[in-house]
Formats: C-alpha cells, sequence, structure tokens
C-alpha cells in the first residue's frame, strides 16, 4: 500500500519529503469500541490510512430548486413533479427548500459552497420559459455539488400540456445518471375506480401518469371491471367486465378505443396477463368444470389448456423470457404459487411459507415474484426470491392486494385500504419506502403498472 | 526283520512248550482228584493187590487214597520240577546257542561290511586315477586344439593385416589427395575471409570511432546533467539543510510533549475518520463486498485539496460515495497547530463496509 501510495505522490513532494519528514502509519479503526492506533516512526515516510466501516445506506441527498417561470403564463411547476417522482422512489432524500441558501436556475449562478452546507449531494436547477403560442422551452442541469460538476443537462420545447410529461423525463434522467437504472417514472398505471355506492356505483378503468395525474378513462360500466392488463408495448389493456352480467375479456385499444371481445365462454373468464412478446394471452377460464389456466393465441384464436386439477389454478403471470407461467392454486388447500412451464408440462410449488400467497407478478429481471402473502399478520405485499426460494414481507399493511412491477423493477405498486378508503400505494423492492398514493378521490383497486414509455 | 522274527520265535518256542506242559498236567491231576471212578478202580486194583491184606475200613480206605494221592501228586510235582530245569537248561543252551550264532553272524557282517568297504575304496581309488587319466588326456587334447585354433588364428590376422595395410596405403594416397585438395580450397576460402574481414575492420573501425563521438557527446551531456544534477542537489541540501534546521527546530519542540501528540494525534485521526463516517451514504442496493481507497490531500487547515479514488470498487456508484463523503466532511477538524500537519497532510481512506 506504501508504495502503490509513492507512486501516486507528487514527485518533488516526494523528493522533498522523503528525509526530513517523518510520517506515521496510524491504523485506526473507527467505529469499534477498541481504538488500535499504533503509531511508528517510519523513516521511509507512510501514509496514514484511516478505516472508514460504517455508513449509512441512505437515499441521495437531493435540492431540487423550483424552476423559474419566465415570459409570464401559467406553467405547472416541473420542480414539483419531479420532487414527488424522486420521493416516490425511496432513491433520494429530499432536501427541504426551506434550507436552500440561494436560488439559482442555470450553472453560471450556482454556488457550490451553499450546497455543501447544507450536504446536498445533488443539485436541480432550471427553468421554463414561455415562448408564447402554447410553447414552452424547458430546461434542466443536474449538478454534482461536491465534485462542482455538470453531470445531465436539457432542453424541451414543448406545449403546455406536456409540461408534466416532461418533468417525469426529467425525472427518468435524474434517476438514471444518480442510480444508473433506468426511471420509470414517464410511465403510465391503469387500475378501476369505484364511484358511489352498490348498487348504483359506476366502475371506471381509468389510466393515469404514474403519480396518478391526468387520469383518462378507458372504460365506464355499470358492472365491475378487473384485472387491468397492459400488452408489452403499451397501446392496449386487456381486462375482465362483467358489462353482460358475467364475466368476460376484452382487449381494448387504449388511445383508439377500439376493443374485442376473447373470452365469452361459459362460467368464469378472468385474469388476463399478456406473453411478453404480445402474441398470447394467458387466461383462467372454468369452461370445463372448475378454473383452470389456458392460453390463447391471438393471431390463430387457438385455445390450449396449461394446468388439470380439481382444485382452483388462476391468476397467470409470464416470466419475462415467456417460458414460464406462475399462477396461484389451491391444490396444497390453500393458495400458493406454482409454476408450470408455457407450453404445458408438470407444475412446479414456489412457495412454501405462510398461510396464503397469491397473484404473483414477475419483475422484469425475472428473478422475483411479488405476491400477496399472509404469514400470519394480514394480507401483505410480499417478494418470492428465486435465490433464497421464500417469501419476504415488504409492507405493513394488512389489506394488500394485486401487486404490479414498475417497468425498471424498483418499485411495486398495490391496492390497499386506508382509512377504510380503497387506496393505491407504492413500495420500494427493499420495503424501505412505502408511499400512499394521495391523488385520487374514489375508491381505487386493481393497479397494472404499465411498461416502459414508446407511444404513451 | 525276518532275522527280528526268527529271534523273536526262538525265545517263545521253549516258553509255549512249558505252557502246554503245565497245563496238560494240571488238567491230568484235577481228573484224578474229581473223577470218582479213578478211586474205585484203583481201590478194585487195591483188591486184587495181594500185598495189601489187611482188610480196613471205608474211611481208612479213603484216607489212604487221599495220601496215595499226595503222594502221588508230590512225585508228579517233583518230575515235573525236574523236567521243569531241565527244559530251562535246554532253553539256556538254547538262548546261548543262539546268542552265539547271533555274535557269529554279527561279527561276520562285519567282516562282510569291513571287506565291502575296502573294495569300494579301492574302486573308488581306481576310479578316480581312470578320471584323472582322462581328464589329463581331454586337456592335453583341448591344448593342441588350441595351438592348432591359435596358428590358425595368427595365420589368418596376418593375412589380415596384410590386406589391412594395402587398404591403408590406398586410403592414405586418397586421403591425402584430398587433404591437398582441402588445403588449396581452404587456402582461397581463408583468402577471401580475410579480404572479407579487412574490409569489415575497416567498416568497424569506423564505426568504433562514430561511437566514440557519441560516446563522448553522451559523456559530456552526461557530465553536463551531473553538473547540473549535483548543483541542483547541493541547492537542494542546502535547501533540505535549512528545512530540517527547522525541522529539528519543531522535532525539538514536539519531543518534548511526545507522548501527548501522540494521543492527541491518534484522537485527530479518530476524529476525521468520525467525520468522514457520518458524512458517508451507502448507495441503496449496493452489492457487498465493495471496498475502495480514496487517497485525499489536505491544506494545513484540514480543507480537502484533493480526493481520488486509486483503489475502486469496481461500482461507480460506490466510489462516488465513497469521494464525496470525504469532500462533504472539508474541511476535516484540524487543529490550529501545524505539527499536526507535518504528520498528516496526505493520507487514504479505505471504505470498507463490515455490516453487509
Amino acid at each position: 500500500m506504501n508504495t502503490l501510495t509513492f507512486s501516486i505522490l507528487d514527485l518533488t513532494q516526494m523528493i522533498s519529503k522523503l528525509f526530513f519528514e517523518f510520517y506515521r502509519i496510524v491504523r485506526v479503526v473507527i467505529g469499534g469500541a477498541v481504538l488500535s492506533t499504533c503509531l511508528l516512526v517510519s523513516p521511509a515516510g507512510a501514509v496514514v490510512t484511516i478505516e472508514v466501516n460504517k455508513g449509512e445506506v441512505a437515499g441521495i441527498p437531493i435540492a431540487i430548486v423550483p424552476f423559474s417561470i419566465e415570459g409570464g403564463g401559467s406553467a405547472s411547476q416541473p420542480a414539483d413533479v419531479i420532487q414527488t417522482d424522486l420521493g416516490l422512489s425511496g432513491r433520494f432524500e429530499l432536501i427541504s427548500k426551506d434550507n436552500y441558501i440561494s436560488s439559482p436556475h442555470d450553472l453560471e449562478s450556482v454556488q457550490y459552497k451553499d450546497w455543501r452546507l447544507i450536504k446536498a449531494e445533488a443539485l436541480v436547477v432550471g427553468k421554463v420559459i414561455n415562448l408564447g403560442n402554447d410553447q414552452y422551452e424547458i430546461r434542466f442541469r443536474l449538478i454534482d455539488v461536491f465534485r462542482e460538476k455538470q453531470l445531465a443537462g436539457q432542453k424541451f420545447v414543448i406545449s403546455s400540456k406536456k409540461i408534466r410529461k416532461v418533468s417525469h423525463q426529467i425525472s427518468d434522467a435524474i434517476y438514471r445518471q444518480l442510480t444508473g437504472k433506468p426511471g420509470a417514472f414517464d410511465t403510465k398505471i391503469a387500475y378501476v375506480e369505484v364511484k358511489g355506492q352498490i348498487p348504483n356505483a359506476r366502475y371506471l378503468l381509468q389510466v393515469a401518469d404514474s403519480d396518478g395525474y391526468d387520469p383518462k378513462i378507458v372504460l365506464e360500466s355499470s358492472q365491475p371491471i378487473l384485472s387491468p392488463a397492459w400488452s408489452p408495448d403499451g397501446s392496449r389493456l386487456a381486462y375482465v367486465s362483467f358489462e353482460k352480467k358475467r364475466s368476460m375479456v376484452f382487449i381494448q385499444n387504449v388511445w383508439t378505443g377500439e376493443r374485442a371481445g376473447v373470452a365469452e365462454y361459459e362460467g368464469i373468464n378472468s385474469a388476463p396477463a399478456w406473453s411478453p412478446d404480445g402474441k398470447k394471452l394467458a387466461l383462467t377460464l372454468s369452461k370445463d368444470g372448475n378454473p383452470e389456466i389456458y392460453i390463447y393465441d391471438l393471431a390463430s384464436d387457438q385455445l390450449a389448456r396449461l394446468t388439470k386439477h380439481t382444485a382452483i389454478d388462476t391468476e397467470p403471470a409470464w416470466s419475462p423470457d415467456g417460458k414460464m407461467i406462475a399462477f396461484t392454486s389451491g391444490r396444497s388447500g390453500a393458495p400458493q404459487i406454482y409454476r408450470v412451464p408455457s407450453i404445458g408440462g408438470a407444475p412446479q410449488r414456489l412457495t412454501f411459507n405462510g398461510v396464503y400467497n397469491a397473484g404473483p407478478d414477475y419483475s422484469p429481471d425475472g428473478e422475483s415474484i411479488v405476491v400477496i402473502t399472509n404469514q400470519g399478520n394480514g394480507y401483505k405485499v410480499g417478494l418470492y426470491s428465486r435465490n433464497d426460494r421464500t417469501v419476504r414481507e415488504l409492507t405493513r399493511s394488512k389489506q394488500d392486494e394485486s401487486p404490479t412491477f414498475s417497468p425498471n423493477g424498483d418499485m411495486i405498486m398495490y391496492a390497499t385500504k386506508k382509512g377504510g378508503q380503497n387506496v393505491l400505494a407504492a413500495v420500494s423492492v427493499d420495503g424501505q419506502i412505502q408511499q400512499t398514493l394521495q391523488f385520487q378521490k374514489g375508491s381505487v383497486r386493481e393497479p397494472a403498472w404499465s411498461p416502459f414509455n414508446r407511444r404513451l | 526283520m525276518k532275522e527280528k522274527l526268527s529271534l523273536l520265535w526262538s525265545f517263545l518256542r521253549p516258553a509255549l512248550f512249558s505252557v502246554t506242559l503245565h497245563v496238560s498236567l494240571i488238567g491230568l491231576s484235577l481228573m484224578g482228584l474229581w473223577w470218582p471212578f479213578s478211586a474205585e478202580q484203583e481201590i478194585q486194583r487195591g483188591v486184587v493187590n495181594p500185598i495189601q491184606a489187611k482188610v480196613v475200613s471205608g474211611e481208612e480206605l479213603a484216607q489212604r487214597a487221599l495220601r496215595k494221592r499226595e503222594e502221588e501228586e508230590r512225585i508228579a510235582r517233583e518230575l515235573e520240577e525236574q523236567r521243569q530245569k531241565k527244559i530251562e537248561e535246554q532253553k539256556r543252551k538254547e538262548e546261548l546257542e543262539i546268542r552265539k550264532k547271533e555274535e557269529k553272524r554279527k561279527k561276520e557282517q562285519l567282516e562282510r561290511e569291513r571287506a565291502e568297504e575296502k573294495k569300494r575304496k579301492e574302486l573308488e581309488a581306481e576310479e578316480k586315477i581312470k578320471q584323472e587319466q582322462k581328464k589329463e588326456f581331454e586337456e592335453n587334447q583341448r591344448r593342441l586344439e588350441e595351438e592348432k585354433r591359435q596358428k590358425e588364428e595368427q595365420k589368418k590376422q596376418e593375412e589380415e593385416r596384410k590386406k589391412q595395410e594395402e587398404k591403408e596405403l590406398i586410403e592414405a594416397e586418397r586421403k591425402k589427395e584430398e587433404e591437398k585438395k582441402r588445403e588449396e580450397e581452404e587456402e582461397l576460402k581463408r583468402k577471401e575471409a580475410e579480404k572479407k574481414r579487412k574490409e569489415e575492420e575497416v567498416k568497424r573501425k569506423k564505426e568504433e570511432e562514430e561511437r566514440k563521438k557519441e560516446e563522448e557527446r553522451k559523456k559530456k551531456k552526461e557530465e553536463e546533467k551531473l553538473k547540473r544534477e549535483a548543483a541542483e542537489e547541493q541547492r537542494q541540501r542546502e535547501d533540505d539543510l535549512r528545512r530540517q534546521m527547522e525541522s529539528e527546530r519543531a522535532e525539538r519542540q514536539r519531543a518534548q510533549t511526545q507522548s501527548d501528540a501522540e494521543t492527541a494525534l491518534s484522537a485527530l485521526v479518530d476524529r476525521i475518520g468520525a467525520e468522514v463516517e457520518s458524512n458517508w451514504r451507502r448507495p441503496i442496493n449496493s452489492s457487498s463486498g465493495l471496498v475502495a481507497v480514496v487517497q485525499v490531500k489536505v491544506s494545513p487547515s484540514g480543507e480537502v485539496t484533493s480526493a481520488k479514488v486509486v483503489r475502486s470498487s469496481g461500482d461507480k456508484f460506490f466510489d462516488q460515495s465513497a469521494e464525496t463523503a470525504i469532500k462533504k466532511a472539508s474541511p476535516l477538524p484540524f487543529p490550529s497547530d501545524s505539527r499536526y500537519y507535518e504528520y498528516i497532510n496526505v493520507f487514504n481512506f479505505r471504505f470498507n463496509p463490515d455490516d453487509i
């Protein structure tokens, strides 16, 4: 280590110091009860090495300065959107605006010491310039405070209604720059909102931004709507509708509204799940007796039965490589997760802990499966890991349902109850950050997180 | 075996005879005692016998008969004893005879064996002589043959040698010719080589001269450089000396409070480490086993003037978090006493999380 240090030292400094300055080797283990310090006079000179063994695992401290709005008009504030996005991800520690010493909007006006003082590692500055004719220019810069350099910067020219979308894109850029993973903020969620009381309730299939803003009704019905599922290209939704007083599976184009029924068999038609290539749907049908998993080929209109058991088999989910289908089965006496090759084969049980494991959804890397688990403490979001083959509880709530992975795999959205109300919530995959989405007023359930933005 | 049997028989024969005799005698006497008719016959005979004129009573008669029988038994016993003696005598004589015969036989046997031994030895001696004679003869024969063979061999060798000499003579002549030819060729080669060598010599000398020139030039340059360096060194030394003096002064000062300084120094290092640690935010989801070393330079006031990763953990975000921690901790808590700065103004932080 000493030799290594030498080679790095400035040579002239080395020569001048070599004979006349005696360094001491000081080895200190910090954090331990015993401070072992040995001081030795080393004629060759040595560099003190200080061990740092503990450090808080925490989000990146980030300051997001409200963007300046120039040129008049009432543009929405991108900093608020970014703040919410990054806060929700659990990977950042948002520094309150109250602590900001200055409010720069471009790189030149950044006083680094102002941000060092409040220990902000990252700083986001930017501006919105009204260009007239509903055209806005948005600029942002992501700055590394302690290295005093810009990490990312971009300029957009857009209409006012795209400001939120661009703000999500800025969040994605910041997220990718600081965590190394793509952000999933510029994505959509589909969910079912229930308005009014049964029997006069209205059911709305909605599509909103990932933070819940800007909901758009895809389908409205006096009968229940269930299990929305995004096609891999993000253009279509498959869902279950009871509009004809019995369950039927439809596929609907989110933008054109064009739709078609794909399963109208006797009995139950439910739980559609798209294959990763978008060519097939896994379904739960009870047309042959009790609920079983079937694979429906969209192009050929062919149906193939995948499971055969006297117990209920339902809630199919495709592995990202399309080779496996995880599903819920009651064949052990209680609901547990099983998997079966999507081309058919013998089902294999995956979950063993808890009295209830259901509603599987594969993580994008295929390494884990999110489920609703009951291990004696209520129904919680649980993560089944392929490595340790156990289900780990992620949430503290007790009435969770319908978990869905974010397309980058860092977050899970789910439905739960809060104050007697059906709400949507999100949890980071490590379970550290749990937040309720506060946007909706009605009762919301059945969330489905869209794939990465393509043409949303 | 047969001899042994006959010897046994010679002992058994008299014994058998005597046993037979005893048995028959006892049998006879018993017949006389128990057979009533014989007594009566005796009596009848006694009646007839005129010598006994007296009339005797039955009892007396019986008594007499008993006595008479006893008398007869006694006589018979005596007779028997005499015969027994005779028989034993006879037996002894026979045994003696047998023993004599046996001795004679043994003696004869011994003599025979001696004679045979003698004869055998004579035969052996004769045989040995014969063998030796034969051997001698064969030896002679072999010697003769050997001589003959040697003579032939010599003759053959002689011929061979003669042939060889002839061959060698021819060979020598051939070689001589070849030698001559080779010498001529070599001479030619030598001359060529010499020519070439001379040419090369010229070339070499030329090169040598050039090299020498170059070396001289280099040497000159080197000397200049050395001079320059010596001057530099001198300047450095003076500089260093000055600094040394300063340093020594500081050292003397420091030595006064050696132990205090050491304690203070370790406390300082502790403080610096704690400061960096409190500013270290480890990235979420970083894998375990990551270690990064960051080298830091500080100003006397503890301001971090440079922090660079000298050993990367392989994880960009982990490395950055370590570097950032140090920068966040700047200025490091240095006391105003500049002596501390002499000891630690460049140092390493080793980020090695131990709880994952």
